[in-house]
């Protein structure tokens, strides 16, 4: 982490469409202001980056509408996909992770993930990161 | 000083948070230091969230304009100081 910059650093845990769009938005937001990001997936957030998942995932139940609505209401208000969102995060320079536990449970491989992962890291890696003076960290 | 002109404008009216704030930052990057955008918007978040951006980033707002209802449309001159 360079000197001066502040970072967000956020966990992305739920696989729903409402658990994982603040997740991105806060992120990209972050970088334009000038902060490092990073998103940590993990657990049901981890869907976001598994090929076979990403296109299948849904709203939850507590948000009340379905998925064809959310989209319809999403692109009424110019907001990509979320795996499109995923990309364009990435490309902004939010550091993309994916949860090793995660994958070992559900027995996905690094060519099962979405071709936007820096890197796959575990507890302790994650728990550094967030350690830091200059770091916020959110758990969604 | 006289009122600044606007180098390039960033058309987000009907798009919602992010939008304003991450097209205003790609517009700001793409001008020289001094150099004004022009941000139209209909986000009710866009002026709190363009504020605390600005903020953050050492950029000024020169000027903030609504008009119209329903909805408002808010103009924004934003200067890049860096």
């Amino acid at each position: 982490m360079s000197e001066e910059k502040t970072r967000l650093v956020i966990v992305a845990s739920r696989g729903t469409a409402d658990g994982l769009y603040p997740a991105l938005i806060l992120a990209t937001t972050a970088v334009a202001q000038g902060k490092e990001a990073a998103v940590y997936f993990t657990f049901g957030g981890m869907k976001l980056l598994t090929k076979q998942m990403a296109e299948t995932i849904k709203p939850s139940v507590d948000l009340g509408v379905s998925k064809e609505q959310l989209e319809q209401l999403l692109a009424k208000g110019g907001m990509p996909s979320l795996l499109d969102m995923l990309k364009m995060a990435k490309q902004s320079g939010v550091k993309v992770y994916a949860c090793s536990p995660t994958m070992n449970l559900f027995g996905l491989k690094k060519e099962d993930l979405v071709d936007v992962v820096d890197d796959i890291i575990g507890a302790s890696t994650f728990l550094e990161i967030a350690s830091d003076p200059k770091t916020l960290a959110l758990f969604i | 000083m006289e009122m600044a002109k606007p180098v390039l404008t960033v058309d987000v009216r009907g798009a919602m948070c992010p939008w304003p704030v991450l097209k205003t930052r790609e517009a700001v990057q793409r001008i020289n230091v001094g150099e004004v955008v022009e941000v139209l918007a209909t986000d009710p978040a866009s002026k709190p969230d363009l504020e605390a951006w600005a903020r953050k980033t050492g950029n000024r707002i020169l000027s903030v304009e609504e008009t119209g209802t329903d909805p408002v449309v808010y103009r924004f001159l934003i200067e890049r100081v860096k």
